[in-house]
């Protein structure tokens, strides 16, 4: 008999604790090797995997296929942004009904931030969610637009160009300009989404959002509305995009409004579909695999999409189930789309 | 603000109507009768234009450009069709997502090396070039009121074919059942080739149109996307009826706000009339129910 | 007499120009096995949608335990005690068969907004549907995805989840579809034994298994009742006979 704890290490669990491992020493790496660049690097693909993996639970799990998700993660680096804006210029963000100053701690500024991305996914969900297949499709792509628009509109934060964050962070009173100290904030906000999706999935909500997935008008049939429930995935995915949003501009110093266009909300299924769409690791497979693969790419010539494009399609047409995939397990039960 | 400037403003509503018009319609009858997302339907906007101004450039005549750009785009479609989009039609929406967001990388890259990074400028015949007083102290471009004629007969035209050719029928079964449609001897193959064919010309066409207006370049069809599917979701998918007033409606409602509101809300103005439009009626204004 | 636990009064369904429900009137009791038969057409389908919440009737109300639910959303029918298994089957074919009971069970102990916990090792989910399962006799199947099961196993395993439901009034909709002799057989004796414990509205074709079982049946001929009563009734009826007559011939009984 197969004892418990083979049972348990599969090549799957493997890979995913390689990953880990890899990611939480790259910054022992970077400086052996002496290049700091590296950093920025796993900084990207740690915070594209939180994003990826919001989207995750709403697409991978939920079933909700959404073309406007980067919206959400632009927004909360707005709001970030913005305050800071108002911290570097001195004026208060709003003077009534009452003073909201500028801020650049980040204990204020990251609850906001999400707080918005989530109240933001509330409203685009209550509306979009009472329309399903193709129209869900277009109708949360084209939010994502409109708030794109939107922040091109605000001239006073950089229009078209984006804006920097001149700022420097705090968490209260660490400063946050460390890129070592906010790489393993970022590795340790990760592995608690991570931990949290999971939780969700496996308990009785995420059975129900698993089920809409599946078959939503069964759903209906046995009892759920099955309207509320995808209602409240949405904005939970909405706020954990929301922290990669506050993690992006607080590492990048920057946001712009291209962070919200939709093609940026077509990357992420990309890296989602790369890795392994409603698997717990296929977010951060398929962001690091994105990542590196544009890199290198680039490397080789700035016309990399004429490359990638080609592949890309070929990858979704014949391989099934993305990289995690590949490694299955004793108890992988993914269905392959069809 | 003066009456005129109204009529001027309408006008040109009008005319962004029916371009988006071109667009919608080709959209909305591949959405309906062949259940096909294409996020790379605005490269073919883009090939349009951009065939136009080479073709142009080459030969000096605009008659020309058109007419070879018309073609050229058709046959990229149709290329496009036998290559990727056969495997497409059995796929889930997320699948076809996919591959046509990889396709549109795949174009825009392309079109980058083989124009370059910077705009292009479509020139004018002189017939074309000028304005013509419509009412006293309104000058409008002829250009802009080609257009309009242009899209006026394209709109009869689809029309007809629709409701009184043979192919109509055909597009109409397919429409409403598929299997039926096989059955009955309608080749479904051909039908869907010379759908995507016809799609890609109106986009071609669309593109075209815009050459002139607005300057040819790279990515021009990803923000025209965007207004297309609003239109198709508005007007309900596979009705080309609906593209039709839904093409108009964002048309007028776009210029009218940009022109009313400030610059924040103008541009957001036609999604909150999606918005608005999708919370009463979440399968659009004119829904081709299957 | 009680008050029936399912009743329609005067139920209309209008698709444009086409009229699939005429003035419908029908009744279930409880505890009863009341079978509704009809040629193809007769709007059988229409009835079992109306009655499930998936179609607004154009007229008419419709009664569950005295309580008019005319305009009650699908889930919340569910939640009051209609439960209703698919003519073309409906499961959740990643899930197991086990899972898709549990998943009906779950629905009916309160919300299900917890995020926490693990679903598939709560025994108070996964006890009660394995004695659903083992009720219809798929307990062995119980850790096979549905979309794996035989066809046959499939039309139980719809039973088992309407079950879960904790049903006042199941709405069988051809729950017999497709099956073959030895299927049908197990089918119908499911069917028999939860007659009498369950308000039951079978649609079927399969008269073997109506006559068998029905207390009562309902004919439909163009969305109009055009005869109810006990089978015998039914069978000896020349209306009904004359509306079968082009279908199926003569009648057994």
């Amino acid at each position: 008999m197969i004892s418990g704890l083979q049972l348990w290490i599969t090549p799957r669990v493997i890979l995913s604790a390689a990953m880990l491992i890899a990611l939480a020493v790259l910054p022992q790496i970077s400086s052996a090797v002496d290049n700091p660049f590296l950093i920025r690097v796993g900084m990207r693909i740690m915070i594209l995997a939180i994003a990826a993996s919001s989207l995750n639970l709403i697409l991978g799990y939920g079933g909700m296929v959404s073309l406007g998700h980067a919206a959400f993660i632009g927004i909360a680096a707005y709001v970030v942004a913005i305050l800071n804006w108002h911290v570097s210029n001195g004026e208060p963000l709003l003077s009534w009904p009452i003073v909201i100053e500028g801020s650049a701690n980040a204990y204020v500024v990251a609850p906001v931030a999400i707080a918005v991305s989530a109240l933001s996914a509330l409203i685009i969900g209550f509306i979009s969610l009472r329309t399903t297949g193709l129209y869900f499709i277009m109708i949360t792509l084209a939010f994502a637009q409109m708030l794109y628009y939107l922040f091109i509109a605000f001239q006073k934060y950089g229009g078209e160009d984006g804006t920097q964050l001149l700022e420097r962070l705090t968490l209260g009173s660490v400063s946050l300009n460390d890129r070592i100290l906010l790489y393993y904030i970022a590795l340790g906000i990760l592995l608690s989404i991570l931990i949290f999706i999971d939780r969700i999935v496996q308990s009785r909500f995420g059975m129900v959002l698993q089920g809409c997935r599946q078959n939503e008008r069964r759903l209906e049939a046995v009892g759920y509305p099955t309207f509320r429930y995808k209602l409240v995935a949405f904005v939970i995915a909405g706020a954990i995009a929301g922290a990669a949003g506050t993690l992006l501009a607080v590492s990048q110093q920057f946001v712009s409004p291209a962070d919200l266009a939709w093609p940026r909300s077509g990357e992420l299924v990309i890296m989602l579909v790369l890795g392994g769409v409603g698997t717990l690791f296929g977010p951060v497979f398929g962001s690091a695999f994105y990542v590196v693969l544009q890199l290198v790419l680039d490397s080789w010539t700035t016309h990399w999409q004429i490359i990638f494009g080609p592949v890309f399609i070929f990858f979704v047409l014949f391989v099934k189930g993305g990289i995690v995939g590949l490694f299955k397990g004793p108890f992988w039960r993914h269905v392959p789309h069809g | 603000m003066s009456p005129l400037l109204f009529v001027e403003q309408s006008l040109n509503g009008l005319q962004f109507g029916v371009m988006l018009f071109m667009m919608a319609a080709g959209m909305t009858l591949m959405l309906g009768i062949m259940n096909l997302v294409n996020l790379a339907y605005g490269s073919l906007y883009m090939l349009g234009a951009y065939f136009a101004v080479t073709i142009q450039w080459w030969s000096g005549s605009f008659l020309l450009a058109a007419a070879g750009s018309l073609l050229a785009t058709a046959a990229v479609g149709v290329l496009m069709e036998m290559s990727t989009f056969r495997h497409l039609y059995v796929r889930s929406y997320l699948d076809q997502v996919l591959c046509t967001i990889g396709l549109n990388m795949f174009l825009n890259e392309l079109v980058r090396v083989i124009w370059g990074s910077r705009p292009l400028n479509m020139k004018l015949p002189s017939a074309l070039a000028g304005t013509v007083a419509l009412l006293p102290g309104l000058s409008y471009p002829i250009l802009r009121l080609a257009i309009i004629a242009v899209g006026v007969v394209i709109a009869a035209a689809l029309y007809a074919l629709i409701a009184h050719t043979k192919v109509g029928i055909h597009i109409r079964a397919g429409a409403s059942n598929r299997p039926m449609a096989a059955v009955m001897g309608i080749n479904i193959k051909a039908l869907f080739t010379f759908i995507f064919a016809l799609g890609a010309a109106l986009a071609g066409l669309a593109g075209i149109m815009a050459g002139p207006l607005l300057s040819v370049g790279i990515n021009m069809g990803d923000s025209i996307l965007v207004l297309t599917l609003v239109v198709i979701v508005i007007g309900g998918i596979g009705s080309v009826r609906g593209a039709l007033i839904a093409a108009i409606l964002v048309g007028f409602i776009d210029t009218w706000a940009r022109m009313l509101l400030p610059s924040a809300l103008g541009d957001t103005g036609i999604y909150l009339l999606m918005a608005g439009v999708l919370y009463l009626k979440p399968r659009g204004l004119f829904p081709e129910t299957t | 007499m009680a008050e029936p636990i399912l009743e329609t009064r005067n139920l209309v369904q209008r698709f444009g120009a086409l009229v699939a429900a005429d003035n419908l009137s029908l009744s279930l009791e409880a505890g009863e096995l009341h079978a509704i038969i009809g040629p193809n057409g007769a709007g059988k389908t229409t009835l079992v949608m109306q009655l499930a919440g998936e179609l607004v009737p154009t007229a008419g109300r419709i009664f569950l335990a005295g309580e008019d639910v005319t305009n009650l959303s699908v889930s919340a029918r569910s939640q009051k005690g209609i439960a209703r298994s698919f003519q073309i089957t409906s499961l959740c074919p990643e899930f197991s068969a086990l899972e898709n009971v549990a998943l009906a069970v779950q629905a009916h102990r309160g919300h299900s907004f917890r995020l926490w916990g693990r679903a598939r090792r709560d025994s108070s989910l996964f006890g009660p549907a394995l004695e659903l399962l083992e009720m219809v006799d798929l307990g062995s199947r119980a850790g096979i995805p549905a979309g794996l099961l035989a066809h046959g196993e499939q039309r139980q395993l719809e039973v088992a989840v309407a079950l879960g439901c904790q049903p006042q009034v199941l709405l069988f909709d051809e729950p017999m579809a497709g099956m073959g002799r030895e299927d049908s057989r197990r089918m119908m004796r499911l069917l028999k034994s939860l007659k009498g414990r369950y308000a039951i509205l079978l649609i079927e074709h399969d008269m073997d298994a109506v006559f068998a079982l029905a207390d009562r049946i309902t004919v439909l001929v163009s969305g109009r009742n055009i005869a109810t009563g006990a089978p015998q009734e039914i069978a000896n009826n020349a209306e009904v006979r004359a509306a079968y007559l082009g279908e199926r011939g003569v009648m057994r009984a």
